[in-house]
């Protein structure tokens, strides 16, 4: 089962665009759901995003790069 | 330019930025001395201007999580006294700049008890201390100021530069029984508002916890020509000046200090008697200060070792100034470096 990484709806505020700033975990770790993952900017508060789920993780937006509302930014293949 | 995300790996190891790293180790130190607590501006609701205390407030409550008005002297004071009564205090100046307003605090009292006291009280404070420009904020927001506490006897002073030493060093200044400074230059924190996480700045940082000794120098690269000795952010500026001249033939060894005070001075020396030539990058203030310290140590161990005279790459003796243009003439940046490198080179076949 596969699950999106989005970044939560009460982290946007009034903005609809942010940035990925890093990714705690490479691209195809394992993670456990509710470990910080990675840490994105909305306006200029630095946020952390949580794992939705435990499994492996896949990176699909890439550090530096502009995400919007709703945006899947990656996923968790739970096995 | 957007970075390539890693390969993928095995296992799951942490990429951490500096600031989740050192707060990593507050976090840890703070679970297991219910007597340290943390007191600054903007530290409990805002987590830090930098980031270094978010979520500490949710954990560890008002009590120990302590945000304070606009009062360094206060607030110093306090911690201070704190410390020689059995805490261990740990205090947020967000801009090092600021430790002007209580500097008398600092250094007459919380640097100087121990000793004055005969060893009676010991002064278990850790400061942790952004620094640093690079990002127009002017005069008095963007000094580097290592030689202004390091100037002083009893305060030990670390700074890292990459994420693994961000946590162990910090895990070394609590574990300190007396003042400890942790300073972070604003470039190298990891927070996308201050400019995207440097790539060698973010690092591989176990869960568990360690520490690095103070005084202990790490070669980050290691060459046969020249050495190029830097601290924070200057060992990622001489990292890339030694990139450049490689492709020149020049081969430069990098030698992070991560101390101030203690100097390694035997690593120093060791490395520059190996290579001969020695460059000092820094961006404090070019009199009097780090790169002087460490000119010293060749100049008195044996100046003989030099094959060239060695050259100083600091921030020239001016205050920092608010045009982007005129403030990068003035940082220790790459090209500086270069240029600085070359200089030691003529004649050399």
């Amino acid at each position: 089962m596969s699950v999106d990484i989005v970044v939560p709806q009460e982290m946007w505020g009034d903005s609809t665009e942010g940035v990925v700033v890093t990714w705690i975990y490479q691209n195809g770790a394992s993670v456990a759901k509710g470990q910080p993952v990675a840490e994105i900017m909305v306006e200029k508060a630095q946020l952390e995003l949580v794992a939705p789920a435990s499994g492996k993780l896949t990176i699909l937006a890439v550090p530096e790069t502009v995400i919007g509302r709703d945006q899947v930014v990656g996923r968790i293949e739970s096995a | 330019m957007a970075q390539p995300v890693p390969a993928a790996a095995a296992g799951s190891e942490r990429t951490l930025t500096m600031a989740r790293a050192g707060r990593e180790a507050v976090f840890s130190e703070m679970r297991k001395n219910p007597d340290m607590f943390v007191i600054g501006e903007d530290v409990a609701k805002l987590g830090g201007v930098f980031g270094t205390t978010v979520g500490m407030a949710e954990e560890f409550g008002a009590s120990r999580i302590i945000d304070t008005p606009i009062s360094e002297t206060g607030f110093i004071g306090i911690a201070t006294g704190a410390a020689m009564a059995g805490m261990r205090p740990i205090v947020e100046i967000a801009f090092v700049d600021f430790i002007g307003v209580c500097f008398n605090q600092i250094y007459n009292f919380a640097a100087k008890t121990h000793y004055m006291s005969g060893g009676q009280f010991k002064v278990p404070l850790t400061f942790m201390i952004g620094y640093g420009g690079g990002y127009n904020d002017a005069a008095q927001h963007s000094q580097t100021l290592f030689a202004t506490l390091g100037h002083v006897p009893g305060i030990k002073i670390v700074t890292p530069a990459d994420a693994y030493d961000a946590k162990g060093l910090m895990a070394s200044c609590l574990q300190d029984d007396n003042v400890t400074v942790w300073m972070v230059h604003k470039r190298l924190w990891g927070l996308g508002w201050l400019g995207f996480p440097l790539p060698k700045a973010l690092a591989t940082v176990p869960e568990h916890d360690y520490t690095i000794p103070f005084g202990q120098s790490r070669i980050w690269r290691e060459g046969g020509d020249v050495t190029i000795v830097g601290l924070g952010l200057t060992v990622h500026n001489a990292l890339q000046a030694a990139e450049q001249l490689a492709s020149e033939g020049i081969s430069a060894e990098v030698l992070d200090l991560r101390s101030v005070v203690p100097l390694d001075r035997e690593g120093i020396f060791k490395s520059v008697a190996k290579t001969g030539r020695l460059v000092v990058a820094d961006e404090d203030y070019m009199s009097f200060g780090v790169t002087s310290e460490v000119l010293a140590v060749v100049a008195e161990r044996d100046p003989t070792v030099l094959k060239a005279p060695a050259v100083r790459v600091a921030y020239p003796d001016v205050p920092v100034p608010f045009s982007r243009p005129m403030e990068d003439f003035c940082l220790p940046n790459v090209e500086r470096i270069v240029a600085a490198v070359k200089s030691t080179m003529k004649g050399k076949q």
